[in-house]
C-alpha cells in the first residue's frame, strides 16, 4: 500500500519543517506549502491526501483557502490548526466540512487521531457519513438545557459567564458539563465542538 | 433860582407855627371879655399840636414859646392872681414837653415806615426779577376766583402766553379739555386751600394745544390779616426728566429681568464687601432672601477660615492691585443660610463706576457638577479598565499566536525524536542532533517574543514633547482630584522652579500621576489625617524627581517588593496592574520609580524622568 498522503500549509517554516519530518517518520508522504496559493496552484495534480491547514497566515488564511478547494470542488478531508484557540474560527472551519480543529501545540496522538478521520472520510467516505450523522443525531437528541449549554460553550463563554447566565452556580455548570459531554459520546471539549459544528447543523449556533 | 424857594420851604413850617400861635392869640382876645383871665393857655394848646404835626419838633418849640409869650400876656390881666397863673404856665410848659415828646416818637415811627416801606419795595423788585429770571418755572399769580393775576417770563416760556394775552383769564386754560370742563382748576384751588399746598404731577395744556408733563404746586396766598389774596402756582415741565426716568427705571428692570434669568447666581459687592446685589439665583443657592443680605458682608456666604480673611482679601487687592480671584475662576467653598456647605466655582469680574468700584462675583455650584465629573471619572476608569482588558486581550491573542508557533515546532520536532529513538538506523544520530537543535533554536525564538512583546508593551507608540512639569501636574491633578474636598483630604503642591521642563509623553506620565494620586487618596480612606503632596526636585541638571506622599496606612513590608509587578495588588477590587503600568511607562521614559514609607506613616512615591537636551548657547 502507498504512503498516505500529507499536505502541510503553514507560513512558518519552524512548524513545516518539524512536522514533515515528524509525519515522514510516521509513514505518511509528506508535501510542505508555504502559503494557500502554492496549494491551491498545486493541488489539481496531487493524489488524494490529508490537508494540514493552518488557520492564521498572512495573505490568505485557513477558511478561505477551502472555500476555494470547495469552490474548485476538490474533496479532500482538512484538519485545521490554529494558535489561537478562537472558537468562532474553528467551527467556521469544521461547518466548511473540515474533519477536525487542532490547538497548536498539539500531541502526536491527537494529530494521528484527526489522520485516522481525515483518512476515513477518503477512504470509507460512508462510514465518515454516518460518524456525522451520528454526531448530528447525537446533537438533536440533546435536551433543551443541553443543548443551550452547547451553544454556551461553542460560543466561547466561561464556566463563571455561563452559570451567570443560568442563574446557577459554578459547580452546577462543571456536573451539567460532565453530562453533555458522556450524552455526546465525547470526551474532551474540542471533540464536542466538532460534533456541535458538523456540517447541517449550522442553524444550531 | 431854586435857592429861594427851598429857604422858603425850609422855613415855612416856623412861619406856619407862628402863625397858628397868632391866630390862637387872636382868638383869645376876642374872646377875654368871655373868659377874662381864666384859661390863659388853654387855647394855645391845639396851635402847638398843629405846629407840632405839621413841621415837627422845631415849628412845635417856636409854637411853645409864642404860647406861653401869649398865654402870659392873657394871664397878666389880673396882679391879683399872679401866683396861680405862674402854676397854669408851668402845666402849659408841661403840656408842650409832652407834645414834643409824642411829636418825637411819632417822627420815629414814620421814619421806620418809611424805612419799612422803601425795604418792602426792594424787597418786591428783587423778588420780581428773580420770578423773571426763573425761566425754567412757570410762576404766577391767581386770584381767589382762578384769574391769572401776574405771569412770569418762566410762564411765557414754557406756556406760550405773553402775559398781556393771559392776565385776567381763568385758570382752568391750562387744563385738558376734560379736566378743565369738569372744573378741575377750582378743585385743585379748593384743595389748596384746605391742605396749606397743593401739588401734583399733571399734564398741561400750551397756548398752542399741545400737552406737556408738569410739576404742579399751588400754594395759597394770605394777606396780614389772613385773608385770602390769591394763590401762587409754579409750574415745571418735567416731560424729559421723566421720560429720562422711566427709560432708566425700565433698562433697570430689562437688567434685572436678565439677571434674574442668569442661571449661576450673581452677588454685586462693593469695596468695603458689603452686598448691593443679590440675584434670584444666588437667593435659591444660598437660602437667603435679598433683603435679608443686602448691607451685610459678603464673608457670611462662606465658611471660615475665609470668612474671617475676606475683608483682608479685599484691602491686599486694594492696595496692591495684584489680583488672586478677579478675572479667573476659582473653586472655593460656599455657606448656605442653613449651615451647611458646598463646592462653588467663583468668578469675579470688577467694574469701576464714576462713585464706586464694584465686584462682581457669579457662583456655580458644583455640587452636581461634582457628582457627574465622579460619575464621568468612574465611567472613564471603567473604560480605562475596559480598554486595557481590550489591549491585553489582543496582546494575549497575538502572544498566543506568536509563541504557540515554536512551541508547536518543539512540539512536533519531541515527538520526531521519540520515534526516531524507536527506529535505530545509521543516521539517528545525525537526525536527533538536527532536532535539537531546531528544538534549541525553537525556544530561542520563543523567549525573542516574550521580549519583543515586552518592549511593545513599554513603549507603544509614544510622543514625547518637552512639557511644563507644573502644568502637567495641575492638569493631571484636576482629574485625580475629583471627589478629594468630599473625602476630606488636603492637598499640597510644591514646584521647584528648576525642576522643568521635562520630555515625557504627556498622556502617559499624566496617567502615572493620576494612578498615583488616587491610589494615595483611597490608601488614606478611614485615616485621621488626610494629606496628598505634589513635589518636584531637580536631582541633577538631567533629572527631575516627582514625589506623591500620602498619609495613609502605608504599605505592608511583604507588598514592597512585588509592589510594581502586575497583579500584585492590595486591593479588593484592584486588578494589580496599575503600579505595574506606571513602572512600565516610567521606565519607558528612562525613569526610574520606586515607593517607601514617609515619615510620619504614609507613603511616598518617587519617579524620575528627563530634561530634555538645554540647547547649545
Amino acid at each position: 500500500m502507498a504512503k498516505r498522503a500529507v499536505y502541510v500549509v503553514d507560513d512558518e517554516e519552524p512548524v513545516r519543517n518539524a512536522l514533515k519530518l515528524m509525519l515522514s517518520l510516521s509513514g505518511y508522504a509528506v508535501t510542505a506549502f508555504d502559503s494557500g496559493a502554492s496549494l491551491l496552484d498545486a493541488a489539481a495534480a496531487l493524489v488524494p491526501g490529508a490537508v494540514l491547514l493552518d488557520v492564521r497566515m498572512p495573505d490568505m488564511d485557513g477558511i478561505e483557502i477551502q472555500k476555494h478547494l470547495a469552490n474548485r470542488r476538490i474533496v479532500v478531508p482538512i484538519i485545521v490548526m490554529s494558535g489561537h484557540g478562537d472558537l468562532a474560527v474553528a467551527c467556521a472551519a469544521l461547518q466548511l466540512g473540515a474533519v477536525a480543529f487542532l490547538e497548536k501545540p498539539f500531541a502526536k496522538a491527537t494529530l494521528t487521531h484527526a489522520l485516522e478521520a481525515a483518512f476515513l472520510k477518503i477512504e470509507d467516505p460512508e462510514a465518515h457519513g454516518r460518524r456525522l450523522a451520528a454526531a448530528a443525531a447525537a446533537v438533536h437528541g440533546l435536551g433543551e438545557d443541553d443543548r443551550a449549554l452547547l451553544a454556551s460553550l461553542v460560543a466561547g463563554l466561561s464556566n463563571e459567564k455561563i452559570a451567570a447566565d443560568l442563574g446557577v452556580g459554578a459547580a452546577i455548570v462543571e456536573v451539567r458539563r460532565a453530562r453533555l459531554f458522556s450524552e455526546l459520546g465525547v470526551e474532551s471539549f474540542n471533540e464536542a465542538l466538532a460534533m456541535a459544528c458538523v456540517p447541517g447543523l449550522r442553524d444550531f449556533t | 433860582m431854586l435857592r429861594g424857594p427851598r429857604k422858603l420851604a425850609r422855613y415855612r413850617p416856623y412861619l406856619v407855627a407862628a402863625l397858628a400861635v397868632a391866630a390862637a392869640f387872636a382868638a383869645r382876645a376876642g374872646l377875654a371879655p368871655l373868659l377874662e383871665h381864666r384859661a390863659p393857655f388853654l387855647i394855645f394848646v391845639p396851635a402847638v399840636l398843629f405846629a407840632m404835626l405839621y413841621g415837627g419838633r422845631g415849628p412845635a418849640l417856636l409854637a411853645g414859646f409864642l404860647s406861653l409869650g401869649g398865654g402870659l400876656a392873657f394871664s397878666t390881666y389880673d396882679p391879683g392872681t399872679y401866683a396861680p397863673n405862674i402854676v397854669e404856665s408851668l402845666v402849659f410848659v408841661l403840656v408842650c414837653w409832652g407834645i414834643g415828646a409824642m411829636g418825637n416818637r411819632l417822627a420815629r415811627q414814620q421814619r421806620a415806615a418809611e424805612a419799612e416801606a422803601e425795604r418792602a419795595t426792594a424787597a418786591g423788585e428783587e423778588l420780581r426779577l428773580l420770578l423773571e429770571g426763573a425761566t425754567r418755572f412757570a410762576i404766577f399769580m391767581v386770584d381767589r376766583e382762578g384769574r391769572v393775576t401776574t405771569w412770569n417770563a418762566g410762564a411765557e416760556r414754557i406756556l406760550g402766553w405773553r402775559d398781556d394775552e393771559i392776565v385776567g383769564e381763568s385758570c382752568s386754560r391750562f387744563y385738558p379739555g376734560d379736566e378743565a370742563s369738569s372744573g378741575k382748576c377750582e378743585t385743585d384751588l379748593a384743595r389748596a386751600l384746605a391742605d396749606g399746598r397743593f401739588a401734583e404731577e399733571t399734564w398741561t395744556i400750551r397756548k398752542d394745544g399741545s400737552e406737556f408733563l408738569a410739576d404742579v404746586t399751588i400754594t395759597p396766598l394770605r394777606r396780614r390779616d389772613g385773608e385770602l389774596s390769591g394763590y401762587a402756582k409754579v409750574i415745571h415741565d418735567v416731560t424729559e426728566r421723566r421720560a429720562a426716568e422711566r427709560a432708566l427705571e425700565k433698562r433697570e428692570r430689562h437688567l434685572h429681568s436678565i439677571l434674574a434669568t442668569v442661571p449661576d447666581a450673581m452677588v454685586v459687592i462693593d469695596e468695603q464687601g458689603t452686598m448691593i446685589s443679590f440675584s434670584a439665583a444666588a437667593e435659591r443657592l444660598f437660602g437667603y432672601r435679598e433683603e435679608e443680605v443686602l448691607g451685610r458682608n459678603v464673608s457670611m456666604l462662606m465658611p471660615n477660615p475665609d470668612r474671617d480673611r475676606h475683608d483682608s482679601y479685599l484691602q491686599r487687592y486694594l492696595e496692591t492691585g495684584v489680583p488672586r480671584i478677579i478675572g479667573m475662576g476659582r473653586i472655593v467653598t460656599g455657606l448656605r443660610a442653613d449651615g451647611t456647605t458646598f463646592p462653588m466655582k467663583l468668578s469675579v469680574g470688577e467694574a469701576l463706576t464714576d462713585e464706586q468700584r464694584l465686584f462682581t462675583g457669579f457662583v456655580q455650584d458644583l455640587t452636581e457638577r461634582n457628582e457627574f465629573e465622579a460619575r464621568l471619572e468612574q465611567l472613564k476608569s471603567e473604560l480605562i479598565h475596559v480598554s486595557r482588558l481590550s489591549a491585553m486581550g489582543t496582546m494575549a491573542s497575538t502572544l498566543a499566536h506568536e509563541l504557540n508557533q515554536p512551541l508547536t515546532a518543539i512540539a512536533t520536532y519531541g515527538e520526531a525524536a521519540g520515534t526516531v529513538l524507536e527506529q535505530p538506523g545509521p543516521d539517528q544520530q545525525d537526525m536527533l542532533r538536527e532536532i535539537f537543535t531546531e528544538i534549541t533554536g525553537q525556544s530561542l525564538r520563543a523567549g525573542a517574543i516574550v521580549r519583543r512583546l515586552r518592549d511593545f508593551v513599554a513603549r507603544g507608540e509614544t510622543v514625547k514633547t518637552v512639557e511644563d512639569l507644573p502644568k502637567l501636574i495641575n492638569e493631571a491633578s484636576a482629574l485625580a482630584l475629583v471627589g478629594s474636598r468630599e473625602r476630606g483630604v488636603g492637598v499640597q503642591f510644591a514646584y521647584d522652579p528648576d525642576a522643568t521642563p521635562v520630555l515625557v509623553d504627556r498622556v502617559q506620565i499624566q496617567q502615572v500621576l493620576i494612578n498615583l494620586m488616587r491610589n494615595a487618596m483611597e490608601a488614606m480612606e478611614g485615616c485621621p489625617e488626610r494629606r496628598l503632596s505634589v513635589t518636584t526636585t531637580l536631582l541633577d541638571p538631567e533629572t527631575v524627581q516627582i514625589t506623591v506622599a500620602d498619609t495613609g496606612a502605608g504599605i505592608a513590608p511583604e507588598m514592597t517588593e512585588r509592589l510594581f509587578e502586575a497583579f500584585a495588588s492590595t486591593k479588593s477590587d484592584g486588578m494589580g496592574l496599575g503600579l505595574s503600568i506606571c513602572r512600565t511607562i516610567v521606565e519607558a521614559h528612562g525613569g526610574r520609580i520606586r515607593a517607601r514609607p514617609a515619615e510620619g506613616g504614609g507613603t511616598e512615591f518617587h519617579f524620575t524622568l528627563v530634561r530634555p537636551p538645554t540647547e547649545a548657547p
